[in-house]
C-alpha cells in the first residue's frame, strides 16, 4: 500500500464509484466517500468514469472488456489507491481482467498497475485502521456474503466488524454465502429463476428477525430490495457503508 | 448470426414451480447436500482436496502412457480392450460384442457415459433387452425422461411420482411405504439381473498399474451387474484413468465424501479381467473418446479432471431453482454447462449463461475445476465465432460507443435516471419482451436519487 509507505501523508484515493451506485444508488457513493475522508484520506472522484467493464467480461467480449478497463486505469493515474463499495467490481478487476492481457501487449502494464492499487471498501478501510462513529440508530444486522467479494476477494470479516464497530449487532442469515441470484446479465435473461433466488434470499433475511440486511454490492442489493418491494415487506436493504457513517 | 433462443430459460420458468420439484429439492437440501457439507467440513478435507486435484491433473498430463498400460494390463488379466473414437462406434462395439457372444438380455449399473452415448436406444436398436438396475435409472428408463442429476437421476421427484408411476408401469397399485416401493423395484430387478446374458458397467475409475475397473454403488447392483451374467461389458470415457491402487484410495476418499456425505460409498467394486471368483467368462472394456482428446488439448483440459460427483450441481443456486430438467443435457448443472457444448454441440449454447458465476461450484469441486471460469471462456468462444444473441450484439454496441464517451455517458446517465424514476412512480415494470423487461418478473426496481452521484453538486466534498 502507498498509503503504508508514507503513513504521514494524505493518500489521493480515488472512489470507483461502480455505474450502477453512481446511477441507481448514489447515496452508497456518498457513503463511500464520506468513509474515504474520515479514514484520513483525499478522496478523489473522476466525473468522467463510466464502467470498469465486467459486464463485457462476463458476456465474453474480452476486446471491450480491456477497453473500458484501460479507460478506468487511465482516469485514476494520478491516485495512490483506488477504492470501489463494490466486490465484484474489484474481484472483475483485480481476478480476471488485468489477467485478459497477455504480457507483452499494449496496455498489459498499465491494467496490472491499476489492479494492483484497487481495493475493496471494507478491505482498504481495515489498512487504515479505521474505526467507525458511533450509530445514531444501533440496528439489528442480518449480513449477506456477496458472491464476488467472498469467493475472490475473500470478504467478510471486515464488513462485519466495520458493523460491529458502529454499534450494530449482527444476527445470523441463514444461507449467508449462497447467491442471491442477481448475476449481472443474468437476472434480466432469466429473470423467473433470478427472482426466485432472490425470494429465497428475503425468505431467509425475514427469518432471521434482524431490523435489515446489509451486504458490499449493488447488484445484490437492487436484487433483494426489488424483490422485497415486489412482495410489499418493509425490511431495509443496506450497502455497509450506509450503516457506518453515524 | 445466431438467434439462440434461451431455451434454459424457457423450461426453468416452466418447470421450476411444480410442487414436486421444489419439495425434491428441498429434501435434497436437508439430506444429500447437507451430509456433503458435513462431510467435506473433514479437518483433512481441504488436503484431500489439494491431492485429488493433483492426481487427475498428473493423469491427464501423461494420458496416452496411462492409458496403454492399462490396456497392456487389462488384457493381461483376460479383458479385451476396444477402443471408440465416438458414440456411434461405441454403440456398436456393445452390439457386436453382444452378437459375438450370442448374448440377448442386458442388465446396466448406473453409468452417466451410457447417457452420453445412447447406449440403452442403440441396444434396443439391436434387438437387445436392456434393464437399467439403479433404483434412480430403472424409474428414468421406465418413465421415458431422463436423469435430472448425475449421482441422483430421479431427485426431482418425490416418492409419490415414483409410487404412482410403478402403479401405471408394473400394474399392481399403490404401495403404502417407501420400502415397499424400493422392494417392488427389487423384486423385478433382481432375477433379471441373475438371468442375463450380458452386464454393462461403466468406470468411476480405471486403474493403469493393474488393468482394473473401479465402480462404487450404493445398492450393489454394480457388483451383481459386473459379476453374474457370463459376459462382462466396461464401459468408459479414457479420462477415467489413474495410475495404480495408492491414487485408487485418495480418489475414493474424495468421490463419495463430495457426492453423498459418505465416508466411504456402501460397494466398492474392482474387476480385473476374468481373474478371480465371481467374474465373468468374458470381459470387454471399451474406451471412449467421444471428443475428450480435443478437450484435453483445448483450454477446457481441466474439465476432464471431473470425477462426476455432483458437487457442483448440489452447491448451484440456480441448478436447485432450476431443476437439471432445465439443461436439456445429459450433463447438468455447472460441470453440465461446460461440458454439454463440448460433447453435443452449439444447441448447447444457452448452458454457460444460464450461471450467476458465483463460484460456489468451484469452490467445492473435490477436484478443483475452475468452473466459472471455463463458462466464461465459453461465452468468449461464442463472441469469436460470431455465435453471440443479436440482442447481446447490438446492445453492447450501444452500450460500448456511450462508454467509452463519457459526455455521452454522462447525459445518457441523467436520461436514464429520470426514466427509472418515471418507470418507478408509474408502479410498473417494463414489459418482458423488452431489453431489460425480465428484471421485473416478481421484482420491482426502487427510485433511484435525484441525480447521478457524480453530477450531484450536494454529493461534492
Amino acid at each position: 500500500m502507498p498509503a503504508a509507505a508514507t503513513p504521514t501523508a494524505t493518500p489521493a484515493v480515488g472512489l470507483l464509484s461502480t455505474c450502477l451506485a453512481d446511477l441507481l444508488r448514489p447515496e452508497i457513493a456518498v457513503a463511500a466517500r464520506r468513509l474515504l475522508a474520515a479514514c484520513g484520506c483525499e478522496p478523489r472522484v473522476p466525473a468522467a468514469q463510466t464502467c470498469c467493464g465486467q459486464p463485457a467480461l462476463n458476456a465474453g467480449r474480452r476486446a471491450d472488456a480491456k477497453k473500458l478497463l484501460l479507460q478506468m486505469a487511465g482516469l485514476f493515474e494520478d491516485c495512490d489507491a483506488v477504492v470501489a463499495p463494490s466486490g465484484s467490481c474489484i474481484g472483475a478487476i483485480k481476478v480476471h481482467m488485468a489477467a485478459l492481457f497477455e504480457p507483452a501487449e499494449t496496455g498489459a502494464d498499465e491494467a496490472q498497475a491499476f489492479a494492483a492499487k484497487c481495493m475493496e471498501l471494507s478491505q482498504f478501510l481495515a489498512t487504515r485502521a479505521f474505526e467507525p462513529q458511533p450509530a445514531s440508530q444501533p440496528l439489528s444486522i442480518a449480513y449477506h456474503d456477496s458472491c464476488a467479494g467472498l469467493r475472490e476477494l475473500g470478504l467478510g470479516a471486515e464488513p462485519r466488524r466495520l458493523l460491529e464497530r458502529a454499534g450494530h449487532r449482527l444476527v445470523p442469515l441463514e444461507d449467508n454465502e449462497v447467491c442471491c441470484g442477481f448475476g449481472g446479465s443474468f437476472a434480466v435473461k432469466f429473470g423467473a429463476v433470478s427472482a426466485h433466488m432472490a425470494e429465497d434470499k428475503c425468505s431467509c433475511a425475514l427469518a432471521s428477525g434482524a431490523d435489515a440486511l446489509a451486504m458490499g454490492d449493488l447488484g445484490c442489493i437492487l436484487n433483494i430490495e426489488g424483490r422485497m418491494l415486489n412482495r410489499q415487506d418493509s425490511m431495509p436493504v443496506y450497502h455497509y457503508a450506509q450503516l457506518l457513517t453515524g | 448470426m445466431s438467434t439462440a433462443p434461451l431455451n434454459f430459460a424457457r423450461r426453468a420458468e416452466l418447470g421450476k414451480d411444480n410442487p414436486a420439484l421444489r419439495q425434491a429439492m428441498a429434501t435434497a437440501k436437508q439430506q444429500l447436500f447437507a451430509n456433503a457439507d458435513k462431510a467435506m467440513a473433514h479437518p483433512d478435507y481441504a488436503q484431500w482436496r489439494d491431492e485429488g486435484a493433483r492426481i487427475r491433473a498428473d493423469a491427464l498430463a501423461r494420458l496416452p502412457e496411462l492409458l496403454e498400460r492399462f490396456e497392456e494390463r487389462a488384457t493381461a488379466a483376460g479383458a479385451v480392450v476396444h477402443w471408440a473414437s465416438d458414440a456411434a462406434a461405441a454403440r456398436k462395439l456393445v452390439a457386436d460384442i453382444a452378437r459375438q457372444h450370442n448374448c440377448r438380455s442386458v442388465v446396466k449399473s448406473k453409468s452417466m457415459l451410457t447417457e452420453e452415448i445412447g447406449l440403452n436406444d442403440g441396444l434396443a436398436a439391436a434387438g437387445l433387452d436392456v434393464l437399467e438396475t439403479d433404483l434412480g435409472e430403472y424409474v428414468v428408463q421406465l418413465s421415458g425422461g431422463r436423469p435430472s442429476h448425475i449421482i441422483a437421476p430421479i431427485i426431482h421427484m418425490t416418492s409419490q411420482d415414483v409410487n404412482n408411476l410403478f402403479a401405471a408401469k408394473h400394474g399392481d397399485g399403490l404401495h403404502d411405504s417407501k420400502e415397499d416401493i424400493v422392494a417392488a423395484a427389487r423384486q423385478r430387478l433382481r432375477p433379471r439381473m441373475r438371468s442375463a446374458d450380458m452386464g454393462v458397467t461403466g468406470a468411476n475409475f480405471l486403474v493403469a498399474d493393474t488393468g482394473s475397473v473401479a465402480i462404487v454403488t450404493n445398492e450393489g447392483n454394480g457388483r451383481f451387474c459386473g459379476s453374474l451374467p457370463r459376459v462382462r461389458v466396461s464401459i468408459a470415457g479414457i479420462e477415467k484413468v489413474i495410475p495404480g491402487l495408492a491414487e485408487l484410495g485418495k480418489m475414493l476418499r474424495l468421490l463419495p465424501r463430495a457426492a453423498t456425505g459418505q465416508h466411504s460409498s456402501a460397494y466398492v467394486s474392482i474387476g480385473t479381467g476374468v481373474r478371480g471368483e465371481g467374474q465373468p467368462e468374458h470381459h470387454h472394456v471399451i474406451l471412449v473418446d467421444g471428443g475428450r482428446s480435443k478437450l484435453l488439448a483445448s483450454k477446457y483440459h481441466e474439465m476432464l479432471r471431473c470425477i462426476r460427483c455432483g458437487s457442483c450441481m448440489n452447491h448451484c443456486p440456480v441448478y436447485q431453482v432450476a431443476g437439471g430438467l432445465s439443461y436439456n443435457s445429459v450433463y447438468v448443472g455447472p460441470m453440465g454447462a461446460v461440458l454439454s457444448p463440448h460433447l453435443f454441440g452449439p444447441d448447447h449454447d444457452d448452458l454457460p449463461h444460464a450461471a450467476t458465476m458465483c463460484g460456489a461450484c468451484s469452490a467445492h469441486c473435490p477436484v478443483k475445476i475452475p468452473l466459472p471460469e471455463l463458462m466464461r471462456k465459453l461465452r468468449e468462444d461464442q463472441v469469436d465465432a460470431g455465435r453471440e444473441t443479436w440482442l447481446q450484439r447490438a446492445l453492447f454496441a450501444i452500450w460500448m460507443y456511450a462508454a467509452t464517451r463519457p459526455r455521452l455517458y454522462a447525459a445518457g446517465s441523467r436520461l436514464g435516471s429520470a426514466l427509472l424514476r418515471a418507470l418507478a412512480w408509474s408502479r410498473r415494470g417494463l414489459p418482458a419482451a423488452l431489453p431489460g423487461g425480465r428484471w421485473f418478473t416478481n421484482r420491482s426496481l426502487r427510485a433511484p436519487a435525484r441525480k447521478p452521484f457524480r453530477f450531484d453538486e450536494a454529493n461534492r466534498p
